[in-house]
């Protein structure tokens, strides 16, 4: 399992297992990282969609995550992905930036590259809630 | 012929690590399930991450698809689209995908996540096919 070498952005167990690393992370950009091994393969040896569907979703979250509250959290309402070109080694480099952030909904968009190719481009839609507090 | 598919497509490295089984597969249909684990969650104790929901559904369409291939026949997911309606805590996470329409070279299929018994996501997928050279 690939663990993260920057400690200083939380990672959720999945985006451990998946492999996900955070190099950035700023109100309205991130920039996420897989590295592409055995592990995160699919059955042709390039890169799973569902490996990249996570790049996305850990990317749109990092790219918002800066701007919320103590008592606010967000959650996925959808994640479209359009698949360009298979990856089969090297790094997907996912940058995802904000596009509209309303109060309860916001809208962003990320690119997945693999050396410098694009590999997919996403559209995410968060949402916003309050975390009541007990 | 449709069994002894199953194991390879569990084969695959990613389905493995994500914990992805599948528990019937034919005619252009597939159940799958993954067991809500530490492991898939967004954040501890929360709930379910939304990329390990996406690979749910991408490896079940897959499955799906699978069945309505011959072995020169090979897929690759062109568009993804998941909509997220529950947060799933604890439990199994049942994936429903059927083939809406396989053409010659583009087939889209679509998906319903349950869990215990919610409707947690639904998702449309497009694939693209290609054919191997018979050697």
């Amino acid at each position: 399992m690939t663990e993260t070498s920057n400690s200083k952005y939380r990672l959720s167990p999945f985006a451990k297992l998946a492999g996900v690393k955070v190099n950035r992370s700023e109100k309205g950009f991130s920039q996420c990282v897989i590295e592409i091994s055995e592990q995160t393969y699919n059955l042709q040896r390039t890169a799973h969609g569902g490996d990249i569907s996570t790049l996305v979703d850990c990317g749109i979250f990092y790219a918002f995550h800066p701007f919320l509250s103590k008592d606010e959290a967000i959650r996925t309402v959808q994640l479209q992905i359009n698949y360009f070109a298979v990856a089969a080694s090297g790094d997907l480099v996912c940058e995802s930036k904000i596009i509209n952030k309303g109060k309860r909904i916001a809208t962003l968009e990320s690119e997945v590259k693999n050396e410098g190719n694009l590999v997919a481009e996403a559209t995410g839609i968060l949402y916003i809630n309050k975390v009541k507090d007990d | 012929m449709v069994q002894s598919r199953y194991p390879e497509f569990e084969n695959s490295p990613y389905t493995k690590l994500t914990g992805v089984k599948f528990t019937a597969l034919e005619d252009g249909y597939s159940h799958a399930v993954m067991k809500v684990t530490d492991a898939v969650l967004g954040f501890p104790n929360g709930s379910v991450h939304g990329g390990a929901i996406a690979t749910l559904v991408d490896v079940g369409m897959g499955g799906a698809l699978r069945t309505l291939l011959t072995d020169y026949e090979l897929m690759r997911t062109v568009q993804l689209q998941v909509n997220y309606l529950a947060a799933p805590l604890s439990g199994v996470c049942v994936c429903e995908s059927k083939v809406i329409r396989k053409g010659r070279k583009i087939a889209t299929v679509e998906s319903e996540i349950r869990n215990e018994g919610i409707l947690a996501a639904k998702a449309t997928g497009t694939y693209y096919i290609t054919k191997l050279k018979k050697e």
